[in-house]
């Protein structure tokens, strides 16, 4: 037994009209006979007969219309008798003098006895469409709105390529070359992680960043068993006393990566220094008032204030937010504030990124949060990661000035000392001021003195009006 | 904010274009009395008459030509291809004159033309019909070419489209104009140039268009069932291709498959991974996976075309593939 359905004929068809049926009830059919002329919104065309067999009944007379995919006819194997009913169902009792309620003629129970009828056929079909809808809606869309549902759970063609490009077997061991990810091979330089040391757990044996940031972790976490004597810091392991009169202080894996970096740098990039004395009689009360008007918890520091002065300082020097890199100058699109922070036993420069899109408030909220994770070795390994310029500040601790050693990749520093409360003349009077001084320095082959020199006035023209800052 | 098809919110920024300036018009075959043949201008010539809404031959040169002139004389036309297999034959038209005048002539003149158009497959219409050529005219400097997934986006780059001064390719998809979602009443502009997160997630980024968008979001369902967190960038503005989002996304999560209807070789998946070898390199953890339509000539068979296609399960299979999880 099988069902002919109205076909789709055009892609806007919706319903389409049985114009003649080209053989009679009961005649034999074959597959691939033409059995039915159809009108489209289109076109006519003759339908062939999709299944061999008797014709047993025609659903759809001619003249009628009947929806996509609605019975129109049904073709039996030869002897069986025609698929229908038995008066079993209400709709075979229901002449046209009957009007039943839409909803009791397509009760589930009965659908093939309604057949014959055409406002019957037509509810049958409407309510099968609804039902498709329904579940394509389910499904979170229609996109398949004639071909049927998303419903393809194995992989097709279309990731084919894709999926052999990912798993391609892993290199063969002699000589060839360790298969490591972008982004691993950069986060292993600057944890100063051995990546011969690394099994890769990616696709083809690929070294990932987790692979490398769980490589990091170890290198932190092992020294810690051991107990020691030291009030904050475990990766520090005195040895025993060489016969000399010192103590010999092994460095932690972090210490020497430091060492390594900062000696790179200073002995690499081509330093020199500008400083400038900066009243920040205005910011310091522009912080006071900031702070009064805001919870507790929400309260700017100075650092803050010069934090949002230097990335907005940066917007307008380009070549200020750049590093060297092989011969050539690369400028960076973000600007993302390193703030150095002292630890008993090692410096560390989480990175503030973005910092000249955001407001003081998130640049304070997001600093403390920073500077607690480095403080509590919570740190991820993306808090130390995309500086493009940095800040020390040593205010908090009374100095007057000094020089830091610029962060790579970055190519300036800016050092921040103590502010103090001076003797200045102002409008031929000598009165209280408080002034700050601050020294830039400045990797020479990217960019140079003039361009540092406008860049200080510019971190200090904002300071000195810091409204611009709350803006 | 009504829940629209995709073919009435088009039909709905046609209709407040219109009103707004008399200087827009339709041209295309079977866009009047027809109503087109998506119906995406329903009842749009019976309400600004024969003169606003154009039935023309089946000549796509023409109407592409048509098009062209009446912009360089001061209207706003908005063109109709039936599908985007048949400009083929308008191609001399589109880049040669459309997308070149303005530079020719010293922006002495300009194109303020759209053309509308449908691609994508699925529907057993065979290989004449059922292409996705976004990427021929995003190749092309001088043409503007977006393709949105959402009735509100279409509704809003439609709008903006037709106010740009510039010739727009605005790619529609046989198989998302049933698609509803919500679209702002009234005034609602969305650029054509801005290309959006449509879902954050944290673990893989998919880029898609069009359908396509439809097919990721999806994906992302299933994969967070997996505790997979998959971000999603809408890539609706392709030429100019904004690519910002893209970036920013590949850096949080390193790892990047693009999915469109068309076929891979020299696609917009192409682009858009050398964009991010250029821009992001040190930051990825995997090559970048480019999922496309099978490099054949749509089938016309029912299962051949369904394997043809991208689907949910090629996103969601690669997803895990990338991440070293299957």
């Amino acid at each position: 037994m099988a069902d002919v359905q109205m076909p789709r004929l055009s892609d806007s068809m919706e319903t389409g009209k049985v114009l003649r049926w080209l053989k009679k009830e009961g005649e034999e059919v074959k597959k691939g006979e033409p059995l039915v002329e159809i009108e489209s919104d289109k076109a006519n065309i003759e339908v062939e007969a999709y299944a061999s067999g008797k014709l047993n009944k025609i659903v759809v007379p001619e003249g009628e219309s009947a929806p996509i995919g609605a019975v129109i006819a049904e073709i039996g194997d030869g002897g069986a008798a025609p698929r229908t009913e038995k008066p079993a169902g209400p709709g075979e009792q229901a002449p046209a003098a009957e009007p039943e309620p839409k909803a009791k003629a397509v009760s589930a129970k009965a659908p093939k006895a309604q057949a014959a009828r055409p406002e019957a056929h037509v509810a049958q079909a409407d309510k099968a469409m609804a039902a498709t809808a329904q579940q394509a809606a389910d499904s979170g869309g229609e996109q398949y709105p004639h071909g049927g549902p998303d419903d393809r759970t194995e992989v097709g063609a279309a990731a084919q390529a894709a999926l052999s490009a990912i798993r391609r077997p892993a290199a063969p061991e002699n000589g060839e070359r360790q298969r490591v990810s972008p982004v691993a091979r950069r986060l292993a330089e600057e944890h100063g992680v051995d990546l011969r040391q690394i099994q890769g757990s990616g696709p083809g044996g690929r070294i990932t960043k987790e692979d490398v940031e769980a490589a990091a972790a170890r290198v932190q976490r092992q020294p810690a068993s051991a107990p020691t004597a030291a009030p904050a810091r475990e990766e520090r392991q005195p040895t025993p006393r060489p016969k000399e009169d010192v103590e010999v202080v092994e460095l932690s894996k972090m210490q020497t990566t430091i060492a390594m970096r900062l000696a790179q740098s200073k002995f690499s990039a081509p330093h020199f220094y500008v400083t400038s004395e900066i009243a920040m009689d205005d910011a310091v009360r522009l912080r006071q008032m900031f702070n009064e008007a805001v919870d507790r918890s929400e309260a700017i520091s100075i650092n803050d204030l010069i934090v949002k002065a230097v990335a907005l300082a940066l917007t307008k020097f380009p070549e200020v937010n750049a590093s060297w890199a092989d011969g050539r100058i690369e400028r960076k699109r973000d600007i993302n504030i390193g703030i150095a922070v002292g630890l008993p036993d090692r410096l560390i420069v989480p990175v503030l990124r973005n910092a000249d899109q955001k407001s003081l408030k998130d640049i304070a909220r997001e600093s403390k949060q920073l500077i607690e994770r480095a403080r509590t070795n919570k740190a991820a390994a993306q808090d130390y990661l995309g500086n493009t310029f940095s800040i020390s500040n040593l205010g908090m601790y009374d100095v007057d000035q000094f020089t830091a050693i610029i962060n790579p990749p970055d190519s300036g520093i800016l050092a921040v000392g103590s502010i103090e409360d001076k003797a200045v003349v102002k409008d031929g009077q000598v009165v209280p001021g408080k002034r700050m001084r601050v020294t830039l320095s400045v990797d020479h082959r990217v960019f140079y003195g003039v361009t540092a020199a406008q860049f200080l006035q510019e971190v200090k023209r904002l300071l000195q009006s810091p409204m611009a800052l709350v803006l | 904010m009504a829940v629209l098809a995709m073919r009435d919110a088009l039909n709905q920024a046609l209709r407040e274009e219109m009103k707004r300036d008399e200087s827009v018009f339709l041209l295309g075959e079977d866009i009047g009395l027809y109503d087109g043949s998506f119906k995406v201008t329903r009842g749009l010539m019976k309400e600004f008459g024969e003169k606003r809404v154009l039935d023309t031959p089946i000549a796509e040169e023409i109407i592409i030509g048509t098009a062209i002139g009446a912009a360089m004389s001061g209207l706003r036309p908005v063109a109709e291809m039936m599908t985007v297999n048949f400009i083929m034959v308008a191609m001399d038209q589109v880049v040669n004159a459309a997308a070149h005048i303005r530079y020719m002539f010293g922006g002495g003149t300009k194109v303020p033309l759209v053309i509308r158009t449908p691609g994508g497959g699925g529907h057993q219409l065979g290989a004449q019909h059922s292409h996705s050529h976004e990427n021929w005219f995003a190749h092309v400097p001088g043409l503007k070419v977006v393709a949105p997934g959402t009735p509100a986006d279409a509704k809003g780059m439609l709008k903006s489209a037709i106010r740009d001064d510039n010739p727009v390719m605005f790619i529609e998809n046989e198989g998302t104009y049933a698609v509803k979602g919500e679209v702002p009443d009234g005034e609602h502009l969305v650029p054509l140039d801005k290309n959006e997160v449509k879902r954050a997630g944290d673990d893989i980024t998919i880029c898609a268009h069009s359908r396509m968008l439809i097919v990721a979001m999806d994906a992302a369902s299933e994969l967070e069932k997996e505790g997979i967190s998959a971000e999603i960038v809408d890539m609706r503005a392709l030429r100019p291709l904004d690519m910002a989002p893209v970036i920013e996304s590949v850096k949080k999560t390193s790892r990047l498959i693009t999915v469109e209807e068309g076929w891979r070789s020299y696609g917009v998946g192409s682009e858009i991974a050398s964009r991010v070898y250029e821009e992001a390199f040190d930051y990825l953890d995997a090559p970048v996976a480019r999922i496309g339509a099978a490099e054949v000539p749509a089938p016309y068979n029912k299962r051949l075309e369904k394997i043809a296609f991208p689907g949910k399960a090629d996103v969601v299979v690669t997803a895990k593939a990338l991440l070293g999880k299957n």
